[in-house]
């Protein structure tokens, strides 16, 4: 039988929800599912569609101490739910300690063991060793000298960078936009998920990290259309090397 | 004249009635519904995990943050849009496929069931086992248009989370052939699922 062929946007859409994309060709499709309703549609008929093929997988139990690892971790950071007045209820231990960090009293080497601390915490860094021909750096973003909202990786050997959210908050209808300010002109990185783990690519030949800082702007939804930051400065926090 | 009317409400599963009363009391913070919503779907997530994962740790803690999503966008549920069942599978198969090509998980292709575990001497087709629900059975039906290799190919890639690559190697073709088999089974799905 020969069906019409699909859009490209179609096929990437089925493609997405069977589940047979490689890494970069998912990033593509999940870049698009943020920014592009149509395509988003498109994968939700998709998995709908697909679904049954789920069918014939057998349930299997989970390990008896899962449920207990679920209720520890929901009190925790980043679990503040998006609506309004209604806070996750419970202890929150990390959180509870992150908030006595007070941040810009550390020097910048506990500030550095600090994030340090965070992003293994998050399990960002992978436990790798130290890449011979790169250098990581973690930058913990917040809104002042308040608790922090994100917690970003980067490792200079891959080009990529790894943004965990921690207690971010997005206003309906807009987009968080993440800049990267070394000396001058802010320059535009990708859009980020307030709840999701994302992974942007590094502009290429970024030597000086070193000075950077980055920086989370409020903007219209799918980003500045100018290139540059137009909403206020949500979350903002340097860049430190990690291995020294 | 008076007419009975016949009181019987249309046969749903009255899982998925549940499920999506549970989905809204969770939306709402409920840690009780909470809790049996993780009781009535977690072997169901773990196995759906599992499969494509391979590992039990791996998949645990994938699984840990599909809950914790679930609790955080219970809210974004919307029962006309489908089963919460398929909300939840599509959840938990998104953060498993992220975490396998985060991870570069290989898993070894010897590994793999030929279509999913066929017992010797089954009535049901491979196809009818991996679809068996009634919901299925319309899938199952444009699925048997295509040729049994494409079938394979397309349960593969969704339950186990294989890529073209990794299809081309376990089927032994051409990356080439491998997609354009996929795109060319999608698109005759589409077609006949819109019959």
């Amino acid at each position: 039988m020969t069906a019409e062929p699909m859009s490209d946007l179609e096929a990437l859409a089925a493609e997405y929800a069977l589940g047979s994309l490689d890494a970069s060709d998912r990033r593509r499709a999940q870049d698009l599912l943020r920014r592009n309703e149509a395509f988003a549609e498109l994968v939700a008929r998709w998995e709908t569609q697909l679904a049954p093929l789920a069918d014939g997988v057998r349930p299997v139990e989970p390990p008896a101490d899962l449920w207990r690892r679920i209720e520890h971790e929901l009190g925790g950071a980043g679990l503040a739910r998006p609506v309004a007045g209604a806070a996750a209820p419970g202890g929150r231990p990390l959180l509870a300690s992150l908030a006595f960090w007070r941040w810009t009293t550390l020097g910048a080497s506990g500030l550095a063991a600090a994030a340090a601390a965070l992003a293994l915490y998050f399990g960002a860094l992978g436990g790798g060793s130290l890449p011979a021909d790169g250098q990581r750096y973690v930058a913990v973003l917040n809104a002042g000298q308040d608790q922090p909202a994100l917690v970003i990786t980067v490792d200079t050997r891959s080009g990529r960078m790894t943004i965990r959210p921690v207690q971010t908050e997005q206003p309906q209808n807009t987009s968080l936009q993440l800049w990267l300010v070394a000396g001058g002109t802010p320059r535009p990185l990708g859009l980020l998920d307030p709840l999701e783990r994302t992974s942007l690519s590094l502009p290429p030949a970024e030597a000086g990290l070193r000075e950077a800082s980055l920086a989370v702007s409020l903007e219209p939804p799918g980003g500045s259309p100018t290139g540059l930051p137009t909403g206020p400065v949500l979350y903002h926090g340097k860049l430190l090397p990690l291995d020294e | 004249m008076q007419r009975v009317l016949s009181r019987e409400a249309p046969k749903l599963m009255s899982r998925e009635v549940d499920l999506a009363a549970l989905l809204a009391q969770v939306a709402a913070a409920d840690r009780q519904a909470f809790q049996q919503l993780y009781l009535a779907t977690k072997a169901k997530l773990f196995g759906v995990v599992l499969r494509i994962l391979h590992s039990p740790d791996d998949a645990a803690e994938v699984l840990q943050e599909v809950y914790l999503r679930v609790w955080q966008r219970a809210a974004d549920y919307r029962p006309d849009k489908g089963a919460p069942m398929t909300w939840l599978i599509a959840i938990a198969r998104n953060r498993a496929l992220d975490w396998r090509r985060r991870m570069r998980i290989e898993v070894p292709l010897e590994d793999l069931p030929e279509l999913e575990d066929v017992p010797e001497g089954a009535d049901a087709s491979p196809l009818q086992q991996a679809l068996a629900s009634a919901d299925g059975r319309r899938l199952r039906a444009c699925m048997e248009e295509l040729q049994e290799v494409q079938q394979h190919c397309l349960v593969l890639a969704y339950q186990a989370g294989l890529t073209h690559q990794e299809l081309a190697e376990h089927l032994n073709r051409p990356l080439g052939t491998i997609k354009s088999w996929l795109r060319r089974s999608l698109a005759s799905l589409k077609e006949c699922l819109a019959r």
